[in-house]
């Protein structure tokens, strides 16, 4: 426990060290919202939005949507695929410090990354956007299970990827389709049912509509959940197989 | 009681065999050397005993356990060949990081003083010239108080200045009671260090002397090792 504590507060201090990653994914979820929130419109109730505010649902949704995906498919696989290229992973396990200690520093700093970013989205919302304050026992633990589902992904991306380039790629491969699903462009109640129903399926898309219905008060479909449970299981399962330190 | 027992090791990649017969065995306080020409298999043959690889066939054993076994880690210190630290980490911090995982570690700003590194201890990793950046690597090595270390081409790159410096560190390391496993493909180096040599070629133990042992071979360490590892006298030396 002590030794994980430390190597995630050195982890910490070495990613605010680096500035431009964390600021980038803690500021872009905040710019979104403010861009997008400017307009008067996202104030009144739509019926599209089964009566709900934009500001209380597709906007928080979108800001966190982005942080998420920001950290789980860039951010923590470029830092293990540089920690691999550079043998700073082998340069661990020649220490009685375990793999897993490592991992799990990396996951509870990136963790923290999406927590900080959602409570400044809140912030900034509530204050300056008369953004309903939600109720965080429902949006949390959603919350949670989003990290606990994509950053599975991102761990599979490390340990598939080379080096950190090959890891970008790969992310920007998977970013695009699923910011797309996740109604990143065209908002998901626009979408045609068919690309919809695809976009539930999608873990980006089903930890958007749920952090969405969880920030509008609403229990989020089962679906979505059990797509991110799923996903946690199958791409943690894999990227354990694929996983190799140098 | 040996520190290191190597027998018949064995290790192939693909179609590679990288290490096909290696045998030594290291005794309390030596230091050690492993030289042979790149490729060799010097470097399979210390990551199979730092219990980085495993072995396809023969057998390993350090401080009489197996090299996979995680109680090794807090006894045996390694410094690897190409490895890096994060660019930002500064020198103090690492080696305060790398104190924290071991139970009984050495002092980290002793040891920061002994290797030269006091005054850059608040500077980036990055920042370091390639000497400053080795010699932390020695000391991530030394900050687990090991009884065994093994250090791995660790004077590649190093300009004679620092070279020789270096030397005099694993003479006071060896002097701290610490089994010394010294990988390198410089002959100076091995005569200047070492009390025994392996030298290794084509992934098979050709010899096990002392410096002069195999200096009475030939007329000096650097030609011994050339016509151990030269493809035509390698059965001669073998008998020899």
């Amino acid at each position: 426990m002590r030794t994980l504590a430390r190597l995630t507060i050195v982890e910490t201090r070495l990613m605010l060290r680096e500035v431009t990653p964390p600021l980038f994914t803690v500021l872009l979820p905040v710019a979104l919202l403010l861009v997008f929130g400017w307009s008067p419109g996202t104030r009144v109730p739509d019926a599209a939005l089964g009566g709900h505010r934009g500001i209380d649902t597709v906007l928080p949704s979108m800001s966190v949507m982005v942080s998420l995906a920001m950290v789980a498919f860039f951010m923590l696989p470029v830092v293990l695929t540089t920690y691999r290229e550079k043998g700073i992973l082998r340069r661990f396990a020649t220490t009685p410090v375990r793999p897993s200690a490592m991992l799990g520093a990396q996951l509870l700093m990136n963790g923290a990354v999406v927590l900080v970013s959602t409570v400044l989205t809140l912030a900034v919302g509530v204050t300056l956007m008369d953004m309903r304050l939600p109720d965080l026992s429902l949006v949390l633990p959603v919350l949670l299970l989003g990290v606990l589902g994509l950053f599975p992904v991102g761990l599979l991306v490390a340990a598939a990827a080379g080096g950190p380039k090959t890891a970008t790629g790969w992310a920007f491969v998977l970013w695009f389709p699923s910011a797309f699903f996740a109604g990143l462009y065209v908002p998901v109640e626009q979408l045609p049912p068919v690309l919809r129903r695809i976009g539930d399926w999608t873990p980006l898309g089903a930890f958007r509509q749920a952090v969405q219905a969880a920030w509008a008060g609403d229990t989020p479909r089962p679906l979505h959940l059990a797509v991110l449970a799923a996903t946690c299981l199958i791409a943690g399962g894999l990227s354990v197989r694929l996983y190799r330190a140098g | 009681m040996a520190v290191i027992e190597v027998h018949q090791l064995r290790k192939r990649y693909g179609d590679r065999h990288a290490v096909r017969d290696v045998s030594f065995t290291v005794e309390r306080g030596e230091i050690f050397g492993v030289i042979g020409r790149n490729g060799a298999g010097k470097t399979t043959t210390v990551e199979i005993i730092e219990g980085l690889r495993s072995a396809d066939g023969g057998t390993a054993r350090v401080l009489g356990l197996d090299p996979r076994d995680p109680a090794l880690r807090e006894r045996l210190g390694v410094q690897l060949q190409e490895s890096r630290l994060p660019d930002r980490i500064r020198v103090r911090e690492a080696l305060e990081l790398f104190a924290s995982f071991y139970r009984d570690p050495a002092d980290p700003a002793t040891l920061l003083a002994s290797l030269g590194l006091a005054e850059h201890a608040n500077q980036q990793y990055r920042r370091l010239s390639g000497g400053q950046q080795q010699r932390m690597s020695i000391a991530l090595a030394l900050v687990g108080s090991p009884e065994v270390a093994v250090l791995d081409e660790l004077t590649t790159g190093l300009d004679p200045h620092a070279r020789r410096e270096t030397w005099r560190l694993i003479e006071d390391v060896r002097d701290r009671g610490v089994t010394v496993l010294l990988v390198t493909h410089f002959m100076d180096e091995a005569e200047r260090l070492c009390d025994r040599i392996a030298v290794i070629d084509a992934g098979r133990t050709v010899a096990v002397d002392t410096p002069a042992g195999l200096k009475g071979r030939a007329d000096s360490l650097e030609s011994a090792f050339v016509s151990l590892t030269s493809p035509a006298s390698a059965t001669t030396a073998l008998e020899g």
